[in-house]
């Protein structure tokens, strides 16, 4: 997975495997990922026929080689289908069953930044599926990239709005969410109830 | 990591069942590695010689995938595609007519 994305370059962990493990931290400058995709779908309106969105189908994009000679693939191909899934998402839940925070995953939204990065420089023919982090919450002074890119993701799915100021608003309440639900695991594992309250969906 | 069995007439623990949770529904920063040797009969160059590779697990989806300790022979780079909950794809170009062209590589899918 990628670890980390600005501007100009990426870094990304490679592991290797059971016979060559390697635990290497890679580097990349942005011109020297590529994007691949082996043929394009075109989606029809079912009512008039007419072309309405070209997709390409099977869309990855591709890290240059660690000296350990292991290449990485990055999903791109992502769908509003596979955002309906609830298992896109790390959910956090009050340890009584009810969701109190839901995010994409922080791979995946690493993802679809760095497939912005690539359609702003000409090296992806189409956007993401998604609209882009705005530049303002780049750099944000409490959250790592990934996971303000996957409260901004959620917060589109959620709401359908790119509107930075709402964004803002929904970014603080999951922050305290997060903090309340921290606290909530902190009380358990004193409580020795032995059940952490932070889950992965199954549906 | 190698799963255990329970011993018969001992108390199931959450962590028993757990065992098949994380395997078939990967938690995140978890990996699933398989080796895999595709083969097949190249009647031209850039014939592609490739496989679906599915995953055990069924639920997630991988963020990425990444390919090491790979040999080619009688073929050229291996590109991945596809990346879904069930697998990805692999595929590679042959460099000639080949009755063996294949690949053997480690496939790690990064969830």
């Amino acid at each position: 997975m990628l670890q980390t994305i600005d501007e100009h370059a990426v870094t990304w962990h490679c592991l290797g495997d059971e016979e060559t493990p390697c635990n290497a931290t890679c580097i990349a400058s942005l011109e020297e990922v590529e994007y691949q995709a082996d043929y394009t779908l075109t989606l029809l309106d079912a009512e008039t026929g007419q072309a309405i969105q070209a997709r390409p189908d099977g869309a990855v994009m591709v890290l240059p080689a660690c000296a350990c000679g292991a290449r990485m693939w990055l999903k791109a191909d992502y769908t509003m289908a596979y955002f309906r899934r609830r298992s896109s998402f790390i959910e956090f839940g009050d340890g009584q069953g009810i969701v109190q925070l839901r995010t994409l995953k922080p791979g995946h939204a690493r993802n679809l930044v760095l497939h912005q990065l690539l359609y702003e420089r000409g090296k992806a023919p189409i956007p993401p599926i998604l609209p882009a982090l705005p530049a303002e919450e780049w750099e944000h002074p409490i959250m790592e990239l990934g996971l303000t890119a996957s409260l901004w993701f959620t917060f589109h799915l959620l709401t359908q709005s790119t509107d930075s100021t709402l964004f803002e608003q929904y970014f603080v309440e999951a922050v305290h969410a997060n903090k309340k639900i921290a606290r909530v695991n902190q009380l358990q594992l004193q409580g020795n109830h032995g059940n952490t309250t932070t889950r992965f969906s199954n549906h | 990591m190698s799963l255990y069995t329970v011993v018969t007439g001992g108390t199931i623990q959450a962590a028993d069942i757990d065992q098949l949770v994380n395997t078939l529904q990967v938690p995140s920063g978890s990996t699933e590695a398989k080796t895999v040797l595709v083969i097949a009969g190249a009647f031209q160059t850039s014939a592609t010689v490739g496989n679906w590779i599915g995953t055990v697990s069924q639920f997630n989806t991988a963020g990425s995938v990444t390919l090491s300790s790979t040999t080619l022979t009688g073929v050229g780079s291996i590109t991945v595609s596809n990346i879904s909950s069930s697998g990805a794809n692999l595929n590679a170009a042959a460099t000639g007519p080949s009755n063996t062209a294949r690949f053997v590589t480690t496939a790690t899918f990064n969830y």
